[in-house]
């Protein structure tokens, strides 16, 4: 069987801020036997100004993502809201194919490894407590687990990954998948929900004595970092491609 | 007719939307035992739930000596102190005590029952009475919702599910009995 | 003011914030373990909105259906287009027999009408029945939930206002002693109204009736003592056919407070003998509504509330942040139609996580549609001119791959070197109460350019 060949999509932000969390999922997606290509030209998928309202704006934006990542078998993404928003909104103008191309072959960095890849068992070691936190766009909107909402028979994808790896304990939450008030421009503009949201999330988790916190949207990592940092709370945030990938606490 | 009526319907006609069907309802499974589904139902929902027959010594361990009663079922009529034409005066309907009536159909999933208007003689009996008091047949249990409306054959000028004594958890989300009707339910369960 | 700004004001009082948002979750809570205990729970979801459907797109057919049948069941049917008309038509029924004495079961429709203050200001007493509802009236105060009218007050706040209305003993907080003192006062209200008011939950095109559901009975209290019972019904109410009652009856309470049913659901088709049904029939901004495409099926919605109690900001920000009748996500979803200027911050007031949709007993999209009206609020140019700059410049930086790269670059710099003073200033609303990241040395970008290619 010939490699899966993988373009790495890289949000923006993990791009600038978290390289660590780029360099983790492309060490994990070789080691799972992927070909993995990080087209230089890539900057954002365009969710930032499109959440605001501003849609109408990504032309460019769209085109270049389009024309970055649509010759690739897959493209993988270490963030569920990412890869949200490209599912549901790329498109880019006189480029039809190419667009239901990107759209219907863009995974979220967890489900390509359960769904694609059929990988069921991680082999590194991580000994420590971690709460898992379900971003929602991930959870709700490409279903990487069955959320609390429906009756519908219970699945985790990340926290079946986590599972499998020695040494982890995951710790029970309080309210398992409420969100942690990221949100996008929510953050800012309605400043001071988002902080209390953000609290709530991490006080759960410290509750539960977890060590670190985990997930598969850095953004949402980044956010509760950002209390976390300014508070000193005893925990800390990493996003799951690290863990999975071998790093340490 | 106005004009608001030709209005609103030229407004709506005018959008041409594209046609939906209704679905059809599918035979949705029932399990266990109806019986107990329903008394376990209307536990839950704060009734007291009797098994027997129509007898009206039953009466008297849930009845005491001075009540007003009005029994609106034919075989138990010897239990009313009241007259059905003393229904008409407002005070007389105010300090009702137990009104006992009977219920077409029980319903297992939520412990409702079907009281037709005329079971229940005059509408507001049932809500204004401190005590409501409900007959219903074992034979005429069902499974869910479903089932129940199925089974209403003729439509009542009114028509009550009834699950509860009157309640309330306006305050703190306290559950409290008795907000504005009956602080007391009963179901004989007859065979 | 702004719903981030009310939402600031709200949250600055964080036991009780805490409160607000613990007790609504438990109302989630109960909604999960009664939904899970059907198992075509989902499949009545998607039965519901599937009846939905089919009434929203043959609305003008099944509302003359209504009409009919329920003329022929001797019920008046009245047509209104907005809320004046409609309480206009409920003044002159009220002069017709000289009522002086309202008693008003929950409907939110006449809340969206403003009937009370109409009527008041016409001398006629209104008495809301549903307690909660009674004591926001007291309060003077709309409703903050659209089940639980008062969720937003503590008992030691009801306590207050039924000592001065109620003459209950002072400092008296026992839930049960102060549902007692209105169940007395209602009472008498009861017993003394012209005329009783309800809304609708279900109209039945097929028979000419409808239905009420209530948990305390208020609304069969008042209308059956009353000699004329109006009826408000806004036209998305109705449903086909008696048998989607079964559907609905068992989507509604569970949704709402977890119940398996309400406590009694009251079907009305013909007036008690010497008596009179009226039916007002209410458009209101829902035609409109109904040609908006994207925006068409907020009116499947059923008002059971759940969208409400699991929505992570309506429960820390409280139901009058939205400063809409119908507050929380599906109030956002249907306000901007109303006046979208107005409301144009309330879509934003979501981190479009997504949990109302799947809550929602009748699968309306609501986050999606929260999605489509910010979409449509900055078309419309009625978004802050700072951001709609900010915007502009991130989809040129984001739109080409070398400003991106530059600018990135700069910006790391910039944050590693500037002093904290000047990253953390009044402009910097992340950085108020929160750290920004430690920016690394050096980007993906150019750790891939070293190590890769
Ligand atoms: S939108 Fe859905 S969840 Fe919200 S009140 Fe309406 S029916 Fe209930």
């Amino acid at each position: 069987m010939s490699k899966p060949k993988v373009g790495l999509f890289i949000p923006c932000y993990v791009d600038q801020f978290y390289p660590q969390v780029a360099i983790a999922s492309l060490e994990l997606l070789e080691k799972l036997g992927c070909e993995v290509t990080y087209p230089m030209n890539q900057t954002c998928c365009g969710q930032p100004t499109a959440n605001s309202g501003y849609e109408h704006l990504n032309t460019s934006v769209n085109d270049l993502f389009v024309d970055n990542f649509a010759s690739f078998e897959y493209i993988v993404c270490p963030s569920g809201s990412c890869t949200l928003h490209v599912k549901e909104h790329m498109h880019a103008e006189g480029k039809p194919n190419e667009s239901l191309h990107v759209r219907e072959n863009s995974y979220e960095l967890v489900e390509f490894i359960t769904d694609v890849l059929g990988v069921s068992e991680i082999s590194v070691v991580f000994p420590h407590k971690v709460g898992y936190h379900a971003s929602c766009h991930g959870l709700r909107g490409l279903r990487l687990g069955s959320g609390s909402e429906r009756n519908i028979a219970q699945f985790n994808k990340p926290e079946q990954l986590l599972k499998t790896i020695e040494g982890l304990e995951l710790v029970d939450l309080d309210m398992k998948d409420e969100c942690c008030g990221f949100g996008g421009t929510f953050a800012v503009a309605e400043e001071a929900l988002s902080v209390k949201m953000g609290k709530d999330r991490i006080t759960d988790h410290i509750k539960h004595e977890a060590e670190v916190i985990t997930g598969y949207d850095m953004s949402c990592l980044m956010h509760m970092e950002g209390i976390i940092n300014r508070d000193g709370l005893p925990i800390k945030v990493k996003h799951i491609a690290e863990i999975l990938n071998g790093a340490g606490l | 007719m106005s004009d608001s009526r030709a209005a609103i319907l030229s407004r709506i006609r005018d959008l041409n939307l594209e046609k939906k069907e209704h679905p059809v309802i599918p035979d949705f499974e029932k399990n266990g035992d109806v019986k107990s589904q329903f008394i376990n139902s209307l536990v839950a929902s704060h009734v007291s739930v009797i098994e027997g027959n129509l007898d009206t010594s039953l009466f008297e361990q849930i009845t005491s000596k001075n009540d007003i009663i009005y029994s609106n079922v034919d075989e138990l009529s010897s239990l009313s102190t009241i007259q059905k034409d003393q229904l008409e005066d407002q005070l007389t309907l105010s300090s009702l005590d137990h009104v006992i009536v009977r219920g077409e159909i029980g319903v297992g999933e939520n412990g409702a029952i079907w009281l037709p208007e005329i079971n229940i003689e005059k509408r507001v009996m049932s809500f204004i009475t401190l005590h409501l008091i409900v007959i219903v047949s074992k034979n005429d249990l069902v499974h869910d919702m479903h089932q129940a409306y199925s089974k209403i054959k003729e439509l009542p000028g009114f028509g009550l599910f009834v699950a509860g004594p009157s309640k309330t958890a306006d305050i703190e989300q306290s559950l409290v009995i008795g907000a504005h009707g009956p602080k007391r339910m009963t179901v004989l369960l007859t065979d | 003011m702004s719903h981030s700004q009310k939402a600031a004001e709200f949250v600055q009082n964080e036991a009780k914030t805490n409160w607000h948002n613990e007790t609504l979750w438990w109302v989630r809570n109960k909604r999960d373990i009664s939904t899970q205990k059907i198992p075509e729970w989902e499949e009545l979801r998607s039965l519901g909105s599937a009846v939905k459907e089919n009434v929203m797109t043959n609305l003008a057919d099944y509302l003359e259906e209504f009409e009919k049948n329920a003329t022929a069941n001797g019920i008046h049917v009245h047509w209104a287009a907005d809320g004046q008309e409609h309480n206009r038509i409920v003044q002159s029924i009220l002069e017709q027999h000289n009522a002086k004495k309202v008693v008003k079961s929950k409907s939110i429709l006449t809340e969206e009408c403003g009937l009370n203050h109409h009527l008041e200001d016409i001398g006629i007493e209104v008495v809301d029945t549903d307690l909660g509802e009674r004591i926001v009236q007291f309060a003077k105060q709309p409703p903050s939930h659209i089940v639980l009218p008062a969720i937003h007050m503590k008992k030691e706040e009801i306590s207050e206002l039924f000592h001065k209305h109620l003459q209950t003993e002072e400092g008296n907080n026992d839930p049960q002693y102060l549902t007692e003192a209105a169940r007395q006062h209602l009472r008498e209200k009861f017993l003394n109204a012209d005329v009783a008011i309800t809304g609708v939950n279900f109209g039945i095109a097929e028979t000419g009736g409808f239905v009420v559901c209530t948990n305390e009975g208020n609304a069969d209290m008042g209308v059956h003592l009353a000699p004329v019972h109006i009826a408000s019904m806004g036209i998305e109410k109705l449903i086909p056919r008696f048998e989607d009652l079964g559907i609905f009856t068992r989507l509604l309470a569970r949704s709402a407070t977890g119940q398996p049913i309400t406590n009694y659901t009251s079907h009305f088709h013909r007036p008690e003998s010497g008596k009179e049904i009226h039916v007002v029939l209410v458009d209101n901004g829902r035609t409109a509504q109904l040609g908006r495409e994207k925006f068409r099926n907020s009116l499947k919605c059923i008002r059971c509330g759940a969208c409400m109690n699991t929505c992570p900001i309506y429960r820390r920000s409280g139901g009058y942040s939205y400063n809409s009748t119908v507050p929380g996500p599906i109030g956002s979803i249907l306000s901007p139609g109303f006046d979208l200027k107005k409301n144009k911050s309330l879509p934003f007031a979501s981190t479009l996580c997504g949990s109302c949709s799947d809550v929602c007993p009748v699968k309306i999209n609501i986050h999606e549609q929260l999605y489509e009206w910010r979409q449509v609020i900055v078309s419309e140019g009625l978004d802050a001119s700072p951001k709609k700059f900010a915007m502009k410049v991130a989809s040129k930086v984001l739109g080409s791959s070398k400003l991106y790269f530059s600018l990135g670059k700069m910006a790391r710099k910039s944050l590693s070197t500037l002093p904290n003073k000047m990253i953390y200033n009044n402009l910097n609303a992340w950085g108020k109460q929160r750290d920004l990241p430690k920016p690394p040395k050096e980007s993906f970008k150019e750790w891939y350019k070293k190590n890769r290619s």
